[in-house]
């Protein structure tokens, strides 16, 4: 993050036009942080296996819960639009509280609700959830897959275990582009 | 004031129409990311924006959200408090009740009927006089608030009656914040203490969370009006009739998919102001405030795509306002007269959110309320004499429906509307449509179209004790409105929203002076404002959070063709946070200024300037909280317009007064 400079922001009703013409160097190469993210996401789902007792049909969609986390749902909504996982639609759902996760195939937890996430997971026990955090921690605490960000690139690490446990299988592609994979 | 007006106005569109030119020739279409492998997703070059102020780029409404955390960094003592460091709010304080103008609109003495308040989903406004109670008769204790969302303009399509300029949602604490026994007391300025006990625990699979507060005030010792200078109203010193009191419960037990919540509130206000022409300097006339509910909900996702709530509840408001006034027969004598109201209602709301692929999220509701009792009565003690005896029922039953659509992947459109069928005054309906568009990277334009509507009430329309004059054929009033915003990010970190919006309104319920010296409720023809708002949002790497806003309104009576009453044409708003020890040291600003304020009698109260200034220190012993707050630091002397209750100019406000205060918790955070 790059702190404004005071000069700017006192002119800068004044100078909003003007401001607003200035191009952003090198917009083609560079994405939004969220938009990458819910590719990866979308990916996730695409490279695991949930067992059978995770769906009640062969055409029941995936849900993709967020956590209180309205515009990462928006953004995943956008980029999984028409999408199918074999024969499943996806859907991304916003969620407001955790009881509410029981019913998601995938969770993403942004790094605001780094607090509450052992409890999260305690109550995620024994159901077919994949966890997907933004903190390096997230991983070691428990979490299944948690984004890692490198001079300005998305990475991410896996915790192999948490997933087995889980019943949920992940694809072994997936893991070798993990950048840590806690067995 | 009018040429500026029309030149910041001008320079806002030619200042869009040049953005919007530059847009139009420099987009390129945004490649499908979906379809990258996991590989290519590695190596791409990223920028992030912080949550906070992207989300309101998101919304389909001009929303404002306030956490736990910012009331305790800055201190701030009740919902008034909070709403008046807001873009174009601003509060009055009649030393009785807090009431809140938005957007240049504030009717003396409305009682924010046109403001909805909620707590976590349950409507507040109570079914006599509507009010939103934001003072410290707010039945609700701020140390429990988890969140704060407000949302700007006609949300009439979602929420029915009185969702005209604004609808307060207040989220609670949930055992995840309130985990064991968390206790907090206070001390502040005119005698002032509050106690608060809460405990929170879960026992599987049960959540439980139990509070109970009791606030005192001895407020100011002397207050003068001017007004009442003369030696038989011991020379205009109104002495110890500024005293507050509220006491409130809370509890919430949560099990599976059901959650029942249970709140009561009590305040007790001594007036000072010698309200309704009663004595002056007389402690006998105050006035009490409680309301109560029971609400249990159910939340349940079926089947992976429906996701159910519903709600059934009960509610009950009393008031009860003793006014003292000299006998008729003897005048060394007093004659309290003795106000009530008693409300009482139930209601139930099913709402059926479903996501439909192809981007669609559609939302279904239903809502049925019964007005068991809406009654008034007034007494006159010597002699003793019925004045007012007024029992009514009614009912209310509403359909509406909600359709978010992501029409592709930079624009979302959001449509609403909502019928309501009222027992007493026939029907309503509502529409809304919101249209965002993302064209770029950190920018957002949203059009916001909405028309809200409010019935009148049962004290608009029965309440006849002189001098106030009944009007049972009041109808409801409508508003139409139509926003234009425009969010732009400069950076990651700072961010520029400029609003313009337009108000109309027809029909409007307000007070009218006849010449006979009472007053009446009466449709007035027709209201209109338009105005302008601008609002920076920063972050600074070293953790200062700042955000400013001004905000220029003019507002008009249609007929009269004069500037309406109770409306500041110019509003500002300064606030700042600064982190001196990371996490553990904060120190906190909030800044507000008003305008002119023409009253309803027609005199001036002249603009202002408050500071407030807050300390926090947080996690002293990893379960200590210590903060301490001045406000109006700077001893600013300043007034509020009257409400048509009281025969002042104005309301003089409290001048520089502190608060110190400590809460402790069993959990560490």
């Amino acid at each position: 993050m790059t702190a404004p400079r005071p000069s700017r922001a006192r002119r800068v009703l004044l100078g909003l036009a003007l401001s607003l013409l200035h191009r952003e160097p090198s917009r083609a190469q560079r994405f939004d942080e969220e938009q990458v993210k819910a590719a990866y996401v979308y990916n996730f789902a695409k490279f695991a296996e949930w067992p059978a007792t995770a769906f009640t049909a062969a055409n029941d969609p995936i849900r993709m819960c967020v956590l209180n986390d309205q515009p990462f749902q928006s953004q995943l909504m956008r980029t999984i639009k028409d999408k199918r996982i074999g024969d499943r639609v996806v859907l991304a759902v916003s969620i407001q509280n955790p009881e509410q996760a029981r019913h998601c195939h995938l969770l993403f937890i942004n790094s605001t609700h780094n607090v509450e996430v052992i409890r999260l997971f305690a109550s995620l026990q024994g159901s077919s959830v994949l966890t997907v955090g933004e903190t390096a921690s997230f991983v070691d605490r428990g979490g299944i897959i948690s984004f890692v960000t490198q001079e300005g690139q998305v990475h991410f690490q896996v915790n192999h275990k948490a997933a087995t446990e889980s019943g949920i299988r992940l694809s072994s592609r997936l893991l070798s582009v993990a950048r840590r994979v806690i067995e | 004031m009018k040429l500026s007006f029309s030149r910041l106005l001008r320079t806002l569109t030619t200042a869009i129409s040049i953005f919007t030119a530059g847009v139009s020739f420099g987009q390129q279409p945004a490649p499908d990311l979906s379809e990258a492998s996991l590989e290519e997703l590695g190596s791409i070059q990223v920028y992030s924006a912080s949550k906070r102020m992207q989300s309101a780029g998101e919304a389909p409404a001009s929303v404002t959200v306030i956490s736990a955390d910012e009331i305790q960094k800055h201190g701030y003592r009740t919902l008034a408090d909070i709403l008046r460091t807001l873009r174009s709010f601003y509060v009055t304080y009649d030393r009785i009740y807090s009431s809140l103008g938005v957007r240049g609109f504030a009717r003396p003495g409305d009682f924010n009927t046109r403001i909805l308040l909620l707590v976590d989903g349950h409507r507040l406004n109570d079914n006599i006089y509507d009010e939103a109670m934001l003072g410290t008769e707010l039945p609700i204790d701020l140390d429990l608030i988890q969140r704060i969302e407000i949302v700007r303009g006609p949300v009439s399509s979602l929420y029915g009656s009185n969702a005209l300029f604004a609808v307060i949602n207040i989220m609670t604490k949930g055992t995840d914040i309130v985990n064991g026994l968390d206790l907090s007391t206070e001390v502040a300025s005119f005698k002032t203490y509050k106690t608060r006990a809460s405990y929170g625990r879960e026992l599987k699979p049960i959540k439980l969370l139990i509070s109970g507060s009791f606030y005192s005030s001895r407020g100011q010792n002397q207050i003068f009006y001017p007004e009442f200078d003369a030696p038989e109203t011991n020379n205009g010193i109104a002495t110890h009739l500024d005293d507050d009191q509220l006491g409130t419960a809370f509890s919430v037990i949560s099990s599976h998919d059901f959650t029942l919540e249970a709140l009561y509130g009590t305040r007790e206000k001594g007036i000072p102001t010698a309200a309704y022409e009663t004595v002056f300097n007389d402690p006998g006339t105050r006035a009490t405030d409680s309301h109560g509910y029971a609400d249990l909900r159910y939340e349940h996702t079926f089947r992976g795509s429906f996701d159910v709530s519903a709600r059934a509840f009960y509610d009950r408001y009393n008031y009860q306002g003793t006014y003292i006034y000299s006998s008729q027969t003897d005048p060394r004598e007093t004659n309290p007269n003795l106000d009530f109201a008693d409300g009482r209602w139930w209601g139930t709301e099913l709402q059926l959110r479903t996501s439909v692929p192809g981007n669609n999220r559609v939302t279904l509701g239903a809502e049925y309320r019964n007005n068991l009792r809406q009654n008034q009565t007034n007494y006159d003690l010597r002699p003793r004499s019925l004045l007012l005896d007024d029992e009514r029922q009614s009912f209310v039953a509403a359909l509406w429906m909600q359709d978010e659509i992501a029409v592709n992947s930079s624009v979302a459109l959001n449509l609403g509307l909502r019928y309501d069928y009222y027992s007493a005054v026939d029907s309503s309906a509502a529409p809304r449509a919101a249209l965002i568009w993302k064209p770029r990277h950190r920018t957002a334009l949203k059009t916001i179209y909405g028309e809200a509507f409010r019935v009148p009430n049962v004290y608009e329309k029965y309440y006849s004790i002189p001098p106030n004059v009944a009007n049972p054929s009041l109808r409801p009033e409508r508003t139409r409105s139509a926003e234009f915003a425009w969010e732009q990010g400069i950076s990651d970190s700072f961010w520029i929203s400029v609003s313009a919006f337009h108000n109309s309104l027809k029909d409007l319920i307000t007070q009218q002076s006849l010449s006979s010296g009472s007053f009446i409720f009466e449709n007035l023809q027709r209201v209109q404002s338009t105005g302008i708002e601008f609002e920076v949002r920063g972050q600074r790497s070293n953790g200062l959070e700042s955000s400013g806003s001004y905000s220029l309104q003019d507002s008009e009576d249609r007929d009269s063709g004069r500037a309406l009453s109770n409306s500041p044409r110019q509003i500002a708003k300064l606030t700042l946070c600064q982190p001196l020890l990371r996490k553990v040291l904060f120190a906190s600003l909030d800044a507000q200024y008003r305008g002119r304020v023409t009253t309803f009698a027609g005199a001036s109260v002249s603009p202002f300037a408050v500071v407030n200034v807050a300390l926090l220190n947080r996690n002293l012993g990893k379960h200590l909280d210590i903060s301490g707050g001045v406000y109006n630091l700077f001893d600013a002397k300043y007034s509020d317009p009257p409400s048509t209750a009281v025969s002042l100019q104005s309301i003089k406000q409290d001048g520089r007064s502190f608060q110190l205060k400590v809460a402790w918790k069993s959990g560490v955070r």
